[in-house]
């Protein structure tokens, strides 16, 4: 590994924030591989509570670099997501890796019992129930501007039920779902692993949807970092966002993952049981209790097919998502502007380059639209 | 400073929400006698927007690690579920003053119709109070960390009284001795006298 080509760091000791989710494993791993001191960085990881929280963090200064939900950096951009910080990505860290879980009561009081791999029949079940019960439900997700609250909002509105009157969308961080599903301050919830197979594991939930069965591919987890941040340090950022590519690379490998959920389960990192990573990291994953788990391709993407390469067509529709959620319109020059800011593909181009990976020009247009077809 | 806050501001309505009930006492002290009297505390997630609706208060001080945190931030943003705008530091751009509060972990929502400087006594005894705890946690840290040096030097020395027949002093002066030479922490010598002794007493047993 040489790495005296590149100019040199202009600050090797970094705070790197990331949230209990098992997508945060390309940060967790580039530590445990040692690919953050192959580039000269000294890193510590930092476990936050909720998005806000390293957002926060992030704009203040506390941390350098983190983790973030992809729609962030540009909302918070935006000025919508607390203070208003210009913020950026050069890399995007995962797709998927999401499901939508619904509390066994609510499950059970359904005319049919949860299918495994039908999200469409779920969603018009549940539909169904609403209607004859005119109950309102609560659901969580962990951000008001996240992947989880765009997909929640389509798979809704597939089966037929309006997401602002049938439903109350109440923001819950990650880690917090289940006890909030147990105490029934909700009744289902979109989040990341292992957040929704623990439910099941614990016979609290069942899994009605994936988040790619909703939107294939959704760009999920990125790298942020405040434009500020990247106008001082652009040889750290790029060291860094090189450490992370190969260790996303590294996770890209199957029998890897295996290795991965051991990693993570340590007590310094998620302090999850093993067994409850694997689920989602094999993508063997059981939707309800005692039954038997289905085969989920994709269901955690990391680095194949460049995936890594932040793209701004999929930056663009994810920004009018948000606006949806946000209720009000944003102005296409806006949105274009927004994504020329904070979404940038030539980052990545340039990390690439010293890869010596290929660096196609265009992202696969898969990653742009809800697959689900549901309108 | 407290002569500077003006009446008007001290009889703000602020509610104090921590998961963390010492931290939140010490806070909701110092905040009394600042001199801020409507002072309310919530603890429990599931009672924070009953209580908001209920009562609404014109400043939210409440920690950064809270889960409900999220939660009033999600609510200020989508305002077709709740009229009440909830904003964090909404006339606030003083960036060292935010970095200040946000690394000790303090997080103020003001209700609209406030102006952010009546807010900033409110959040400047708050962030103090908030380090004033993690100190204090910190010493806590250090105490316990002293006394189990302390246990395994006494421990050492027993070790060396037993063994060589040294008087109490004879074995610190060794335990001294030994540290000196190998410029280590005199815990550190007594560690590895106590890890030596068992490992000899586990590979003498029959």
């Amino acid at each position: 590994m040489t790495t005296c080509s590149l100019p040199a760091a202009e600050k090797p000791v970094l705070n790197l924030g990331y949230v209990r989710l098992t997508d945060s494993a390309p940060l967790i791993v580039a530590h445990e591989l040692g690919y953050y001191r192959d580039y000269g960085l000294e890193v510590a990881l930092t476990r936050e509570v909720s998005w806000a929280n390293v957002r926060d963090k992030l704009a203040a200064g506390v941390l350098d670099a983190a983790q973030m939900l992809a729609p962030l950096p540009a909302m918070t951009t935006l000025g919508v997501s607390g203070l208003r910080v210009p913020m950026l990505t050069g890399l995007t860290l995962s797709l998927n890796g999401n499901a939508i879980t619904l509390s066994a009561a609510l499950a059970d009081a359904l005319d049919g019992p949860v299918a495994a791999g039908a999200p469409l029949a779920n969603a018009e079940r549940l539909s169904r129930f609403l209607t004859r019960t005119g109950r309102v439900l609560n659901l969580g997700v962990v951000h008001s501007f996240s992947t989880h609250a765009i997909l929640l909002r389509a798979w809704l509105k597939a089966g037929g039920i309006d997401p602002d009157s049938q439903v109350r969308t109440l923001v819950v961080p990650p880690s917090q779902m289940i006890d909030s599903l147990a105490s029934g301050v909700i009744d289902g919830y979109c989040v990341g692993e292992p957040w929704s197979s623990i439910a099941v594991h614990n016979g609290l939930g069942h899994i009605v949807a994936f988040g790619n069965q909703i939107w294939e591919n959704a760009p999920e987890k990125v790298l942020a970092v405040t434009d500020r941040w990247h106008q001082h340090h652009p040889a750290t950022h790029l060291r860094l966002r090189l450490a992370l590519m190969r260790a996303c690379s590294w996770l890209a490998d199957p029998p890897h993952r295996l290795l991965t959920a051991r990693m993570l389960a340590a007590p310094a990192y998620l302090d999850l049981p093993e067994a409850q990573l694997l689920p989602s990291l094999t993508g063997i994953i059981s939707c309800s209790p005692g039954a038997a788990a289905v085969a989920v391709e994709d269901f955690h993407v990391f680095s194949t097919g460049q995936a890594g390469l932040p793209s701004r067509e999929t930056a663009a529709f994810m920004i009018e998502r948000c606006a949806e959620l946000l209720g009000r319109p944003i102005e296409p020059d806006r949105i274009a502007s927004l994504v020329q800011q904070t979404t940038r593909p030539d980052l990545y181009r340039e990390a690439a380059r010293q890869l010596g990976d290929a660096t196609p020009d265009y992202a696969p247009s898969r990653h742009t639209r809800l697959s689900f077809a549901l309108k | 400073m407290n002569d500077e806050i003006s009446r008007e501001t001290r009889a703000l309505h602020i509610l104090l929400v921590d998961d963390n009930p010492a931290r939140a006492e010490l806070v909701g002290s110092r905040l009394q006698e600042a001199g801020f009297d409507h002072l309310r505390f919530v603890q429990q997630q599931q009672g924070l927007l009953y209580q908001i609706e209920q009562n609404p208060p014109d400043v939210i001080v409440i920690s950064l690690e809270s889960p409900s945190r999220d939660l009033l931030e999600s609510l200020s943003i989508v305002s077709r579920h709740n009229p009440t705008p909830i904003v964090m530091f909404t006339e606030e751009d003083d960036p060292s003053f935010i970095a200040e509060a946000v690394d000790a972990g303090v997080t103020t929502y003001l209700v609209d119709g406030i102006r952010a400087e009546k807010v900033k006594p409110v959040v400047e005894v708050a962030i103090a109070q908030f380090r004033a705890f993690q100190h204090l946690k910190g010493q806590l840290a250090d105490t316990r960390m002293e006394l189990a040096e302390r246990r395994s030097i006494e421990q050492a020395k027993a070790l060396l009284m037993e063994r060589d027949g040294f008087s109490e002093n004879e074995a610190h002066a060794r335990l001294q001795a030994f540290a000196m030479q190998r410029n280590l922490k005199l815990a550190e010598v007594a560690k590895q006298i106590i890890e030596l002794a068992q490992r000899t007493k586990r590979s003498t047993k029959p």
